[in-house]
């Protein structure tokens, strides 16, 4: 089981705690705005998205390395 | 609105829930089924969103802004890592046809009883306040649409046949039942649910996205137009920072982590993406869609509940009702009813699903094994036990829904839908270390697993359900400001003096700090059953298993054929139990009929499929009322250990033996080698033997024919060719008899029989028949015997003839002139040594081995051709060998040899000599 699929996704989960935790968070966490949208808001949804799309190109990469 | 329309429209919802499900079903019987599809997995996985997102999130965000979150961070950071820990437990669930998260910890650990029934209640106890909240949503959010504005009156305080929440509840358990209930299902799939689910996710996901959309863009003018209202509004701009809203890192990485549990071991989280899954693969998908299903739920969450604030300064709605107070306030009833409906579905998706799984727990973990320990199952009376087991599950579904109402009543009304919810997945998380532990770590033991969790869940009940206790007037409030008995540091809210936390943050450190550390030492200090043993193997490395589909055969169990269909009828119906023994034959090629006693593959093959009706608990109890069973004890596993051992000594013994043959084959060749040498060397021989006895033969004939032919031939010269012929016969005599002796020696022939004799006189006598030709020869000689007898045990005349050999030789290659010769004799410990050095040429270092071999000749083209056939050495050697003796010779050029032979003594040879 352990291929570079498992190693790619074991890296998201880490990078994923590290940006969804403090101290990471409370970086973003002043009240400033960015176009009127205040900034941890657009952290918050922004990073998740990015998660959502690495964990998906991982995922659906033509599993290749799943059949090991 | 009235009453009625909501009450009609909810009905025909639920009936056109009932339709998607009718139909997802008959597809699924014609083999076309709706749900085997990843994006229905996805979607039924989203009943993790309840009334509490739909809802609650809002409530939440109003007193805390971005602290709703970490609810859904949680699952969005621990859903990269299905793909293997999902996946890990899919694969375990169906190879031992696991049904419920309780069934999962039970078979784990030695498929033991206790543990199951423990699970089970931690369960119960621990989801029965999440159902109560979606029975407040469900009531409030119908309360709000009737009257308009949140009811006055509280529902603790009118009398329970006059509350629209009990008859929720019960409408409920009517719906669960009708839906979860109607068969047995082995696998404990439901295509119907599943595609009912599957259908509210989308429909409250929808409705959730309008009331969004309506508020950020009807409302106001987008997100940049809320969130710059609620920025210049003081008290609102906290909402924005974490810090200022009251949350912290610690606080933060607590919620997170709970839900991150909570996703994966939530009784119907569990049974949805676990049990209810049809192809493991399908978590690849989930794995982006379903964080993908929170992130559009939610991020509408904060715009609505500025908007909320914004709308209702004065606190008119309850905070968690804004999602439906927002669109009501400004006249749009199809839309609040719309929303309504959003959140009807999220309501009851998480209760159906919720208590469809506890059913499930409480059936096949709790009452069954409790009522099968007292009875054996071959008994008539109980001639249809899958309808017996259907009704406990009725039951059960009731009994957890009245349960809930009756925790709604008493404390769940005056608590917010989030902190009701969040005491519910800190029970949930004491599942963590056991699972996790358990297909990871395969030392953990069933003690270790029943321990920790049993602490875990002591802690929770201590600091989280106790406390809201109070107000129900069970706990006196002193107990909650002083601690019980005036303890201090044994207050709920701050144990052992943790405070400045959340409540639930303190709950979750203390249970899980307990639970993790009790279950590892435990676990350290206990050991297993030989079943605990096999299962821990079987979770751990399911991937080993599937692999070589490695049938497991713990139980040496036997039972009768007959007994075993009895069984499988009963548990799960006749049409069933046939088809499954059908397939079973069908598949192995045997006939069963013939069978009177079925062997460990039948009964375990008949456990699992039981499992799956009843858990793994309960199907062991049952199949061990019919089967002599031995579960292996550790001298039987003792024993196949040995027996592997021995397997593995035999192909250990089989390589020896191989290397040995390899050895041998060596050997062969080595001696075939030797063969052809000796071939060629006799052939070598024999051309020289030809060659020798040639040249006598020819001079012979060529003097007698010259004696023949030439008749005057004076006498002088007659005499002097006869006396050549007659020297060459003496010569070829001397050649064949060596030859002859030869032969002899070789082949053993001759008669060995050694005797004692004085070595010093065989060599003295030797010497003197040689004397007169030495002194022929003008040979100076001399002959020195130092000690005097020198008693051996040989044949006396091979040994004279060793001597004369040597002598002989040393007359043949000493000095032509000035000739010496020195014999000495002498006793050098236990052997007598001979020594006969000669002044000739000497004999090269190279050849002073290979001059006693076999068949070897010195030719030397400087001396010209040796005077004798070449045997002489060769010859004395055998016999020297023959007398256990050895013989070399010490040389250096020009300088003469030594000849030097030892012969053991009798005293101390007597053994040696043959």
């Amino acid at each position: 089981m352990a291929n570079d699929k498992t190693f790619k996704l074991l890296g998201i989960f880490f990078l994923a705690i590290l940006a969804f935790n403090f101290p990471i968070l409370n970086l973003f966490g002043k009240e400033k705005a960015i176009l009127g949208i205040p900034v941890l808001f657009a952290y918050i949804f922004l990073s998740w998205a990015v998660v959502i799309f690495f964990t998906a190109r991982i995922v659906e990469s033509k599993k290749k390395s799943k059949t090991q | 609105m009235g009453a009625g329309i909501i009450i009609f429209i909810s009905i025909a919802y639920v009936a056109f829930l009932f339709l998607i499900a009718y139909l997802a079903e008959k597809r699924g019987k014609q083999g076309r089924s709706l749900v085997n599809n990843s994006v229905i997995y996805a979607l039924s996985l989203a009943v993790y969103c309840t009334a509490w997102t739909y809802y609650g999130s809002v409530g939440r965000a109003v007193t805390s802004g971005m602290g709703f979150l970490p609810i859904y961070i949680g699952p969005v950071i621990i859903a990269p890592l299905w793909w293997i820990l999902l996946k890990k437990i899919i694969f375990i669930s169906k190879s031992q046809r696991i049904t419920s998260i309780a069934d999962f910890i039970s078979s784990r650990y030695g498929k033991s009883t206790w543990l199951g029934i423990i699970a089970t209640l931690i369960a119960v106890f621990g989801i029965i306040p999440y159902i109560s909240i979606q029975l407040k949503a469900i009531s409030t959010s119908f309360d709000l649409l009737v009257t308009d504005h949140t009811p006055l009156y509280r529902h603790s305080e009118i009398p329970f046949y006059l509350d629209s929440a009990l008859y929720i509840a019960i409408a409920l358990a009517v719906f669960t039942i009708l839906f979860g209930t109607r068969n047995l299902d082995p696998n404990e799939r439901h295509e119907g649910l599943v595609a009912a689910i599957a259908f509210e996710s989308v429909l409250k996901l929808i409705a959730f996205l309008t009331v969004g959309l309506f508020v950020t863009y009807w409302l106001y003018d987008g997100f940049a137009d809320l969130f710059g209202k609620g920025m210049s509004t003081p008290g609102l701009s906290r909402l924005f920072s974490l810090e200022e809203a009251g949350i912290n890192g610690w606080e933060w990485f607590w919620l997170s982590f709970l839900s991150m549990s909570a996703v994966m071991l939530l009784p119907r989280q569990f049974h949805v993406s676990v049990v209810e899954n049809t192809n493991p693969n399908h978590v690849g998908k989930a794995s982006w869609l379903f964080p993908l299903y929170l992130l559009l739920i939610n991020i509408f969450v904060l715009p609505i509940a500025i908007a909320g604030i914004d709308q209702f300064p004065g606190g008119a709605y309850e905070p968690d009702s804004f999602v439906l107070s927002l669109p009501l306030s400004q006249g749009k009833d199809i839309l609040a009813l719309f929303v309504g409906l959003g959140g009807f579905s999220a309501a009851t998706s998480m209760v159906i699903v919720a208590v469809i799984a506890l059913s499930i727990m409480i059936g096949n973990n709790l009452v069954l094994p409790l009522v099968l320990r007292t009875q054996t199952f071959k008994g008539a009376q109980y001639s249809n036990m899958s309808n017996r087991l259907l009704g406990i599950r009725r039951i059960s579904i009731v009994v957890v829904l009245l349960l809930a109402y009756g925790y709604f009543k008493a404390v769940g009304e005056q608590y917010s839908l989030v902190s009701v919810g969040l005491i519910s997945f800190t029970a949930i998380a004491q599942f963590a270390p056991v699972v996790l532990g358990g297909i990871f770590w395969k030392r953990a033991t069933k003690a270790g697993a029943l321990c920790g969790m049993l602490a875990g869940f002591g802690v929770w009940a201590y600091t989280l359900p106790l406390p809201t206790m109070v107000e129900t007037g069970v706990i006196p409030i002193h107990f909650m400001e002083n601690g019980p008995f005036g303890i201090g540091w044994l207050k709920p809210y701050a144990l052992f003096g943790l405070d400045g936390t959340s409540h639930i943050s303190q709950a979750a450190f203390w249970s899980l700090l307990f639970n993790c550390g009790i279950y590892f030492f435990v676990s350290l200090y206990t050991s297993q059953s030989p079943l605990e043993i096999s299962q821990a193997d079987l979770f751990v490395d399911i991937y080993k298993y599937r692999k070589g589909s490695t049938d497991y055969d713990v139980m040496r169990r036997q039972a009768k054929v007959q007994d075993i269909r009895i069984l499988l009828n009963r548990f799960l119906g006749e049409p069933r139990g046939n088809l499954l023994l059908n397939a079973y034959e069908n598949n192995q090629r045997i006939d069963l009929s013939r069978q009177q006693v079925a062997g460990p593959d039948l009964i375990n093959y008949a456990e699992t499929h039981l499992a799956g009706a009843i858990g793994a608990a309960s199907a062991k109890i049952i199949i061990g009322s019919i089967t002599k069973e031995e579960p292996i004890s550790l001298e039987e596993m003792f024993k196949v250990l040995e027996q592997t051992k021995e397997i593995i000594q035999y192909s250990k013994a089989l390589e020896k033996k191989s290397a040995e043959l390899e050895r041998t084959t060596m050997q062969l060749k080595e001696a075939n080698e030797q063969l052809k040498e000796l071939d060629r060397l006799k052939a070598n021989f024999i051309t020289t033997v030809t060659h020798e006895l040639r040249t006598p033969i020819t001079s012979i004939k060529a003097l007698s024919r010259i004696m023949q032919e030439t008749s005057g031939l004076p006498e002088e010269q007659k005499q002097e060719f006869l006396a050549i012929v007659v020297s060459e016969s003496e010569r070829l005599t001397r050649l064949i008899n060596q030859v002859l002796d030869l032969e002899k020696i070789q082949s053993n022939q001759e008669d060995w029989t050694l005797q004692p004799i004085d070595f010093a006189e065989v060599t003295s006598l030797a010497y003197s028949g040689l004397k007169q030709l030495m002194n022929d020869r003008q040979i100076s000689h001399s002959l020195s015997i130092r000690a005097q007898p020198l008693i051996v045990l040989g044949h006396n005349d091979r040994l004279t003839q060793v001597v004369v050999n040597l002598i002989s030789n040393a007359i043949k290659f000493c000095k032509v002139e000035e000739g010496v010769i020195n014999i000495r004799l002498q006793k050098t410990g236990d052997t007598a040594v001979l020594e006969v050095e000669d002044n000739g040429k000497g004999i090269p270092v190279k050849d002073q081995k290979i001059i006693f071999e076999k068949f070897t000749q010195l030719n030397d083209e400087a001396r010209g051709k040796p005077k004798g056939s070449g045997l002489g050495l060769f010859i004395t050697h055998s016999i020297i060998q023959k007398h256990s003796g050895n013989i070399h010779v010490e040389s250096g050029p020009e300088n003469g040899a030594t000849f030097i032979v030892e012969l053991p003594l009798l005293e101390e040879a007597g053994g040696l000599a043959e």
